[in-house]
């Protein structure tokens, strides 16, 4: 709001210089505002992901029973056997200072050692990681067009035929179980296409030279066209299912968010200056409603990244999802911590990027 | 505690005027999902009476759908259409008890929380904001696997992820009943004024409550079921749609098709069922008095 | 035939009524009125008595369940209500704009507000970007504002200014008709009282703007207006000159309306109210809309419709009590 130069002119008779510098110096504030923002987020975010990886710390040491215990599940270990065990998690020592080693550790990014794997767990959830990254790309970049457009035809013809169709499509698609859907396709390909592959990434028999492990990408830098119709095949079933699952959601919430945009005040005023109902939609509603789809596409990214577990049971690919199940189901002490605290990396810098998206496209945001 | 009992049949009977002028497309949804969950009960209650028996394993192993079973057998030979009747009980037993349990922590702390506003709203914001970011699927594996399978804890690991959601609608019509006369006329009448104004409040959220749980008997019920396909949940024998539809993939390559398909059916109906009568509540409450859509 | 080019807004017998599925609202019912170039006409009536409506009726904009459904409205000699989606689209702002009720929120939060304007130039004006641009610094000084305002976003703006930067949109496409709709009401008392200074500075430089005030303040519109228009419950109830309404008001809702405020030259303090509140639009009382709160009102009132009369002069009257003699 006004600021002390701005008084200054307000009140003398303004030559053209004396605006044009004003001019300048307004725009000036407002870069220096963004980028102070930009800033300030990111310094935000260290102590949000700390924040996060103490939960994390305290819940998977304050669950009901003793760990050690409870991972060891049905198989019983003699006390020594337990202590052993106990001794070589560090568990026995007294909470502060495993706190103090946790923190330390994870600044280093030693997120500590798998000893079901016998890797260290940061080397397996890198492994793992680019298999859900090209799993979640791909499959947002399915859903976030598929989903917005379809929720602003809705919204467009609200009560008509069209709209009706569309919810209840994007209702009953909510309803399918990722995990059936996936099954359902897998059937109809074995039964009837056997040109979709039903698990994996790539086949047997391709070999690819992986630099970034997102097959995609790395067979077409690499020039490899077999490995890149192969791998894009393995693509298909995956992000069909787990596109649709997330566009229904988009859908519905683009709906619902255009349809009261188009309720605002300035909607109204706009079509009152005889704008065009096309350039309405597309230069006013649009851009406002799609402020918090912004949000909640980074969220469902963010999720997806912890593990799209269903899916990629479903379709045996080996991303984070699995290896998190995995961990659980051999009750992985240090590889299940290390995946969760990972994740709650992911949901921080996610979170980052769309405040800082939120802070580009919505002036009102900065402060 | 007339008072209280007072403005609950005034709320009744707002429900019911409200339903009269709901729209024809509400009251066609909720009424899609009534039927639909009849549907569910009566073939529950007639396989009860007339099917065969879920756990008795034959030898006529992964047989298609015949005239016999109409949904085929599975692995050990037992019938698919009466396992998935049975399946109906296992589910929705759990997603009502989760539902229950997420209700009965989220909304009294809701209520509160956004009564008193302050410190204590905002920590407590916090924290269920971060539940409700967590990934519902791994809070409850997690969960599930350090509680054990069985009914109850397979309820607890599912109610977990709900509990932000009662929280967060109980909360927010409670910041904004807060500032209504009323309450400061509940006030100015008494010493036990507090008690009242909670009553009041849980009172007044029913409605948006009874939606919310129907909704949530929806993804309750795909939470139990994605359990069972991981192999979590309710221990076998006990039919249940999620594990029956996981033990069924190992056949698909065979050409089974049938020990997939139709537990994943019967999970799309119920949760279709329970979502049309939440979605048509939902409307119901966004209509205000005069009819028109708010 | 002559009769028509003279008015820049000639409205007959409209009629618009909300289809609510509770009942139909008749908001409009049977309002007739002339406004001639350069004129200002003011609407006065309280909430709900169908002023607003009025004029979202002549941009053919009424909100969902509304419609018009009887009458016709002419702007200079076209009938508004006969043209098709897309020649209203291009009448709207150019000929016909409007300043509407809370410029608060009248603005698209995202784009800065001299880029709004400079948009409403350019929908109906093939014209270079730069002069659009320039033709809204004009309009910003204008109409009070700093030019380097005009990188602002609406957040930025107080309501005064966004007020301003309204009833500078508003003047942009030099429209025969500006339709005030309660511009001032979300105003506090001094910010009210620098738009009316504006408003009446921009009427005597604008000859050929003929304005629709739509108003619920009677002292407003007494400023401001040439002609009044008095609404009750979607009706007419008194329609002439200003200072024939002051001085020989003959509806009775007209002496209560001006009876409510105050006035300096009177020596008594005292000063009445119209009893009663305003009908339910859902279920009007028969006869007389105004006869239950009249205190005037007869077995007549309570039967029959009062037709409008024209008194004297384009003095026009719906009352069963004035007809064609000056009564009480």
């Amino acid at each position: 709001m006004p600021v002390p130069l701005e008084l200054d002119f307000e009140y003398s008779k303004r030559s053209r210089f004396l605006q044009n510098i004003n001019i300048v110096l307004n725009a000036e504030k407002k870069a220096m505002r963004l980028r102070e923002f930009i800033i300030t987020r990111l310094l935000m975010t260290i102590p949000t992901v700390l924040l996060l990886a103490t939960i994390v710390f305290i819940v998977m040491r304050v669950m009901p029973g003793d760990p050690v215990v409870s991972l060891m599940g049905s198989k019983v270990g003699s006390e020594e056997q337990i202590e052993i065990i106990r001794h070589a998690l560090g568990l026995d020592r007294p909470l502060h200072i495993q706190y103090t080693e946790y923190i330390f550790n994870l600044v280093r990014g030693d997120l500590g050692y798998s000893m079901v794997r016998s890797n260290p767990v940061l080397e397996e959830i890198l492994t793992h990681l680019p298999a859900t990254l090209e799993l979640t790309l791909w499959s947002m970049a399915l859903a976030i067009p598929l989903g917005v457009y379809l929720g602003t035809v809705a919204a467009k013809r609200q009560g008509g035929k069209i709209d009706s169709v569309i919810r209840i499509g994007a209702l009953v698609r909510w309803c399918i179980p990722v995990f059936w859907l996936g099954i359902m396709l897998q059937i109809v390909a074995v039964l009837y296409i056997p040109f979709f592959p039903l698990s994996g990434r790539l086949s047997a028999q391709i070999t690819l030279n992986k630099i970034t492990g997102l097959y995609v990408l790395d067979s077409i830098l690499t020039g490899n066209t077999a490995a890149f119709i192969d791998s894009v095949k393995h693509l298909l079933l995956p992000v069909f299912t787990l596109g649709t699952t997330m566009a229904a959601s988009l859908a519905r919430l683009s709906r619902a968010n255009v349809i009261e945009v188009l309720g605002e005040e300035y909607i109204k005023v706009t079509r009152l200056k005889g704008c065009p109902e096309k350039t309405i939609i597309q230069k006013h509603a649009l851009p406002n409603a799609l402020i918090p789809i912004l949000t909640y596409a980074g969220l469902q990214i963010a999720m997806l990244m912890g593990g799209a577990m269903l899916t990629e049971t479903t379709f045996s690919w080996p991303g984070l999802g699995r290896l998190l199940l995995f961990a659980i189901g051999y009750r992985d002490f240090t590889l299940i911590q290390g995946c969760i605290v990972f994740w709650a990396l992911i949901i921080g810098l996610v979170n980052l990027i769309v405040d800082i998206l939120y802070a580009i496209i919505d002036p009102r945001v900065r402060y | 505690m007339s008072g209280i009992v007072k403005s609950f049949k005034g709320i009744v009977k707002s429900f019911i005027r409200r339903f009269a002028i709901t729209q024809k497309s509400a009251k066609i949804l909720m009424t899609a999902g009534i039927i639909l969950f009849l549907m569910l009960v009566f073939f529950y209650i007639f396989n009860s009476f007339f099917g065969y028996d879920p756990y008795e394993i034959t030898r006529n192993i992964l047989e298609p759908p015949d005239s016999n079973h109409i949904m085929g057998t599975d692995q050990l030979g037992r019938d698919i259409f009466s396992r998935m009747c049975y399946g109906t009980s296992s589910s929705l037993a759990i997603a009502l008890i989760a539902s229950v349990i997420s209700l009965i922590i989220g909304a009294p702390m809701g209520a509160v929380s956004g009564y008193f506003a302050g410190p204590t709203d905002r920590i407590l914001s916090v924290i269920f904001d971060a539940l409700y970011a967590f990934p519902g699927i791994i809070l409850a594996v997690l969960i599930a696997v350090m509680l054990g399978p069985g009914v109850y804890t397979t309820s607890i690991a599912i109610s977990v992820e709900f509990i932000p959601q009662y929280f967060r609608v109980v909360r927010g019509l409670s910041l904004s009943l807060k500032e209504r006369p009323f309450v400061e006329a509940i006030k100015a009448l008494g010493a036990r004024s507090r008690n009242l104004v909670f009553q009041h409040i849980l009172v007044y959220a029913v409605p948006s409550i009874v939606a919310l749980v129907m909704l949530n008997m929806g993804s309750a019920i795909l939470a139990v079921s994605g359990l069972g396909f991981l192999g979590l949940g309710l221990p076998p024998p006990t039919p249940e749609w999620g594990t029956d539809l996981g033990r069924g993939r190992d056949f698909i390559t065979m050409g089974v098709w049938w020990a997939s398909t139709f537990p994943g059916l019967m999970i799309v109906i119920s949760v279709v069922a329970f979502t049309l009568i939440g979605e048509g509540l939902n409307e119901m409450l966004k209509t205000s008095i005069s009819g028109v859509k708010m | 035939m002559i009769e028509l080019t003279e008015y820049t807004l000639n409205v007959k017998d409209l009629k618009s009524y909300y289809f609510l599925p509770s009942g139909v609202v008749k908001a409009v019912d049977g309002v007739s009125f002339k406004i001639e170039k350069g004129e200002a006409l003011g609407v006065i009536g309280e909430s709900g008595s169908g002023k607003s409506t009025i004029g979202w009726s002549v941009v053919r904009l009424l909100p969902h369940p509304g419609k018009v459904v009887g009458g016709e409205i002419f702007f200079l000699d076209q009938n508004i209500l006969e043209l098709d989606a897309d020649e209203i689209r291009k009448i709207r702002w150019k000929k016909i704009s409007m300043v509407t009720q809370s410029a608060m929120n009248a603005f698209d939060p995202l784009m800065k507000i001299g880029d709004q304007i400079t948009e409403a130039i350019l929908i109906h004006e093939k014209v270079p970007r730069n002069s659009a641009m320039k033709k809204t610094e004009d309009l910003f000084q204008r109409v009070g504002l700093e030019t380097s305002r005009l990188k602002d976003h609406p957040h930025e703006l107080s309501g005064g200014m966004k007020q301003r930067a309204m009833i500078a949109m508003a003047l942009a496409c030099k429209p025969g008709l500006i339709i005030a709709d309660e511009p001032t009401t979300a105003l506090d008392v001094i910010v009210q009282a620098q738009i009316l200074r504006l408003l009446e500075e921009l009427r005597t430089s604008l000859t050929s703007s003929s304005i629709m005030f739509i108003s619920h303040d009677l002292s407003v519109i007494v400023e401001l207006c040439d002609k009044i228009l008095i609404m009750y419950g979607g009706k007419m109830m008194e329609y002439a000159s200003t200072p024939t309404v002051i001085k020989k008001p003959l509806h009775p809702y007209t002496k209560g309306l001006l009876n409510s405020f105050p006035r300096i030259e009177e020596t008594e303090m005292r000063f009445d109210s119209i009893p009663g509140s305003p009908p339910d639009m859902a279920n009007i009382p028969k006869g007389c809309i105004f006869h239950p709160r009249c205190k005037y009102a007869e077995n007549v009132c309570r039967e029959h419709v009062p037709e409008i009369v024209n008194v004297e002069d384009n003095h026009f009257v719906a009352c069963h009590l004035v007809k064609g003699e000056i009564a009480r």
